[in-house]
């Protein structure tokens, strides 16, 4: 029963008449084809080759299905109802457009592989049959195209003729190429699909589609028929069956041959002599085809008239040995050719070995004349300096292609530079121990061999100051020779050795090393006397820190007593005032305890008038605590610059008993800064080391 | 990619569900606003379990003959859609419907349309349900004038969806029609824009 209801927005909708209409119209259209396929001719001949073509269908679009898989699975691609998907796309893609599937899988699995997505790949591969259309190229150079492309080679896009300039290739990145070949070819797949050679390419579709499906048909009835071996079990049963009838043609036929062979009656009665050979002959002709049978299956088969076990063992072991004999003598050939080989290969290696040692020599030939190789020795002969020695080192190996040793070479080069650089940040300028040591020995070495030739003298002693030459420009290069004491003492004998080497050729570059090393040891002298020096200015620095600690201590000792003395005071003032108040006569209290108090005052400010007296004041002009506005007097220097009238600078000789030096200074009104002070007393300490102490100076004792 | 031509109300909600979603949730609320009003007086217009006669009024047993009338499933029956049907036999589809989906509902609604079925009485043969099998003559004349008048609207004669669109005077469908007419203009000015993705 209808329910009553009230529609609003009614339409008519002709999408399922359409879709009816349209299977009816494929439907009609695939048994039209497959009624005209069958119709060829309904010759048996005509359906087995459509059995065959339609077997080969199913193998080559299951492989390309396959396929597709596989790439979906090496991608990572397949998950869910990836492929399935993926499928279905295709045979969607194959009824709308009416290209066969067997293109549109590897273009599909081609884009996939460049792409690494379904949805870019199903996007490309619409793009690609738009071009495709357009273009009139076939489908599998488009893709490979748009592959390309995608993978940055523009440049396979051009030879498509989609319309885009080289310029426009070039500049454009892909996504805005795709954008306009999208724009460019907008419904020509749909538009050619449509077209008469659309719909027959789509009948061929629908045609090799029925073609898959009867090859799958008969690939599942081939199966169903092997039983539980399945499509191996059907195969096997077909090869044996094959052979069966093979076996029974060829039986037939002798079978014919042997009954045609056998004599009538009527052969019997008119030539039985010649019947009965006849029948002799084609009986041995069967029986020697027979036993050819028998060797061809190497003795597998037993016919009725064949040869016994016996017969046939023998025949087997004669076949085994046969073999035997033939796989041994390939065998020998191929160890024959093996060693051959071998021998080439020796004889190559030998020859190789040759030219290159030919060539090695010729090599070290050549550096006799090569002026930069003669160069560089000479170089190398004439500088002792490490630095110098290794590059020239690695020069020469490079010049003789020796790239290990010139590697070495560079790497020592290398460590030195990295140790005189660290040296230099340890404040070490000149030439370091083991350089010098090095260069040392070098020159000794030298001065002795040249000492130990048959030079003439002069000759001798011109060898003598190149030498010499080179020991100073090594130095020279390295940072000169530091202060003696800087070295070791085996490098110091090997100077003294080299100055008095050099004392002994006092000229020309010998008597320079004589002042380098003359130089170093002056230098170490003064190093000495500046080093004592340096000890006696601490020592004395020292002395008079401790004396100006010592008076700063005496100073706030008195402002101590000074303060306390005056707060007993005070105190005690207090106590009388308060003592009066309370008694009667308040007033003679009164009067007496301020006569107290300025006794005590009077007595406190003359015993802090008597104790600061005796300190000597280091501030003038400050304050001193608890005194009431007291300061500390100063020290009055009339004339700085000359001798110091307020101090005794001479010895206090009343104290001889000290061994210290003791200075006086006047008490009075001193007058003048801290500064003031502390320069005389500098002064009078610098007289002091001048002139030395009571038991250092001169004449004093 | 080939030009997309949407034919009919199932590829439009379909292409707007997929490409458009908040179009296609746009149309639903207005639609669902238009027809709302009409279900909610249909609603109005079904009479109480007291109002209706006595011999449809529920009872304890059922003789599983013919439904009896309860004025609460009746008016939950009084619905609306706003989803696309399925083709009627002519092949026609609706954007939205109000529906009177109870058995006792759609008797209300609609009967007496026709008129009173043949008699025939309980004795007669055959299975037909066209023919009336009561007792006496003019049961079904008596139960559809018991019912009241019928009230003609544009889309069909009824006592209660019917009477409310009648009631209503077009406003829901112009309403309706507006929604969809919008919803489909939106969707092309959109797809003529660039191209559509789906949405996720």
């Amino acid at each position: 029963m209808a329910l009553p209801e009230i529609n609003i927005g009614s339409k008519f909708d002709a999408k399922g008449f359409k879709q009816a209409e349209t299977a009816t119209q494929k439907l009609t259209k695939n048994v039209k084809s497959l009624a005209g396929a069958f119709g060829i001719a309904f010759g048996a001949r005509a359906i087995v080759q459509f059995g065959k073509d339609s077997l080969k269908a199913f193998v080559a679009d299951d492989n390309a299905a396959r396929s597709l898989g596989i790439t979906l699975k090496n991608l990572g691609l397949e998950y869910g109802t990836t492929a399935t998907g993926v499928n279905n796309f295709i045979s969607n893609l194959e009824k709308q457009t009416g290209v066969l599937d067997d293109e549109l899988r590897p273009a599909m699995d081609r884009l996939l592989r460049a792409t690494g997505s379904v949805y870019k790949a199903q996007k490309l591969l619409n793009l690609a049959l738009d071009i495709s259309a357009g273009t009139g190229k076939d489908l599998t150079t488009v893709t490979q195209g748009l592959q390309k492309a995608y993978l940055g080679n523009n440049a396979s896009l051009g030879r498509l003729g989609v319309g885009l300039s080289k310029a426009e290739l070039t500049a454009s990145s892909f996504e805005q190429i795709q954008t306009r070949l999208t724009t460019l070819f907008a419904g020509q797949a749909s538009s050619a699909a449509d077209s008469y050679a659309g719909q027959m390419n789509k009948l061929t579709v629908a045609t090799n589609n029925a073609k898959e499906a009867i090859g799958l048909g008969l690939i599942t009835a081939l199966t169903e028929a092997g039983g539980a071996n399945g499509f191996a079990g059907a195969t096997s049963e077909v090869e044996k069956f094959g052979g069966v009838i093979r076996d029974l043609i060829v039986d037939l036929g002798r079978l014919f041959k042997f009954f045609a062979a056998v004599p009538t009656i009527f052969e019997l009665a008119t030539d039985p002599v010649a019947a009965i050979k006849n029948y002799n002959r084609v009986y041995d002709q069967l029986e020697a085809l027979k036993k050819k049978d028998v060797l061809a299956s190497n003795g597998s088969y037993v016919g009725s008239t064949g040869f016994g076990r016996n017969e046939q063992n023998k025949m087997a072991a004669a076949a085994e040995a046969k073999k035997l004999a033939a796989d041994k003598k390939v065998a020998a050939l191929q160890l024959a050719a093996q060693k051959k080989s071998a021998a080439a290969i020796l004889a190559a290696q030998k020859k190789a070995e040759a030219a290159q040692k030919n060539s090695d020599q010729t090599k070290l030939a050549s550096y006799q004349f090569d002026l930069k190789q003669i160069t560089i020795a000479a170089a190398l002969k004439n500088t002792y300096d490490q630095d110098t020695k290794l590059r020239l080192l690695a020069m020469q190996a490079i010049e003789k292609d020796q790239g290990q040793a010139a590697l070495d070479y560079l790497k020592q080069l290398g460590i030195l530079q990295s140790a005189v650089q660290t040296d230099k940040l340890k404040g070490i300028e000149g030439i370091s121990n083991a350089s010098l040591h090095a260069i040392n020995m070098e020159l000794l070495a030298e001065l002795q061999s040249i000492e130990a030739s048959k030079m003439s003298e002069k000759a001798k002693d011109e060898a003598k100051m190149a030498a010499y030459a080179k020991y100073n420009d090594a130095i020279t290069k390295q940072g000169e020779l530091m202060s003696l004491g800087y070295y070791d003492e085996r490098t110091q004998v090997e100077l003294t050795y080299i100055a008095k080497r050099a004392a002994l050729d006092n000229y020309g570059s010998a008597q320079a090393t004589l002042t380098k090393i003359a130089l170093s040891a002056d230098m170490a002298a003064i190093d000495e006397v500046s080093l004592a020096q340096a000890l006696a200015d601490e020592s004395r620095t020292n002395s008079m820190i401790a004396y100006i600690a010592l008076i700063d201590e005496a100073k706030y000792a008195a402002f101590d007593l000074a303060a306390a003395t005056a707060a007993a005071a005070s105190e005690q003032a207090y106590a009388i005032t308060a003592l009066a108040q309370a008694n009667a006569d308040a007033q003679a209290l009164a009067d007496a305890a301020n006569a107290a108090s300025i006794i005590a005052a009077a007595e406190a400010a003359a015993a802090a008038a008597a104790i600061i007296a005796a300190i000597p004041p280091v501030v003038p002009g400050a304050d001193i605590p608890g005194t009431g506005g007291a300061t500390i007097p100063g020290i009055d220097v009339p004339d700085y610059g000359g001798a110091l009238s307020g101090i005794n600078l001479n010895p206090n000789r009343a104290n001889d008993a000290y061994s210290a030096p003791v200075i006086n200074i006047n008490s009075g009104p001193l007058l003048g800064s801290e500064e003031t002070i502390a320069a005389a007393v500098q002064l009078a300490l610098q007289s002091l080391n001048r002139q030395g102490s009571n038991t250092s100076y001169a004449g004093a004792i | 990619m080939p030009a997309v031509e949407l034919r009919g109300n199932t590829d439009l909600r379909k292409a707007l569900r997929s490409f458009t979603p908040d179009l296609e949730k746009a149309l639903r609320k207005e639609l669902g606003a238009a027809l709302r009003p009409v279900v909610k007086q249909a609603r109005g217009f079904a009479p109480g379990n007291a109002e209706i006669m006595r011999g449809w009024q529920a009872r304890s047993f059922s003789e599983a003959r013919f439904p009896f009338y309860d004025a609460a499933i009746v008016k939950s029956g009084i619905t609306y859609s706003t989803s696309v049907g399925k083709p009627n036999k002519n092949g026609f589809t609706s954007m939205a419907r109000i529906i009177n989906k109870s058995a006792a509902g759609s008797i209300y609604e609609i009967a007496g349309r026709i008129g009173p079925q043949p008699w025939v009485g309980p004795k007669a043969g055959g299975t037909s349900h066209k023919v009336s099998r009561s007792n006496w003559k003019g049961a079904g004349e008596q139960f559809i004038e018991n019912l009241g008048p019928l009230t003609s609207s544009l889309k069909g004669r009824g006592r209660l969806i019917f009477k409310a669109w009648a009631a209503n005077r077009g406003v829901a469908e112009g309403a309706a029609m507006r929604a969809i007419d919008t919803a489909t203009k939106d969707f092309n000015a959109r797809a003529a824009k660039g191209p559509l993705s789906k949405a996720a």
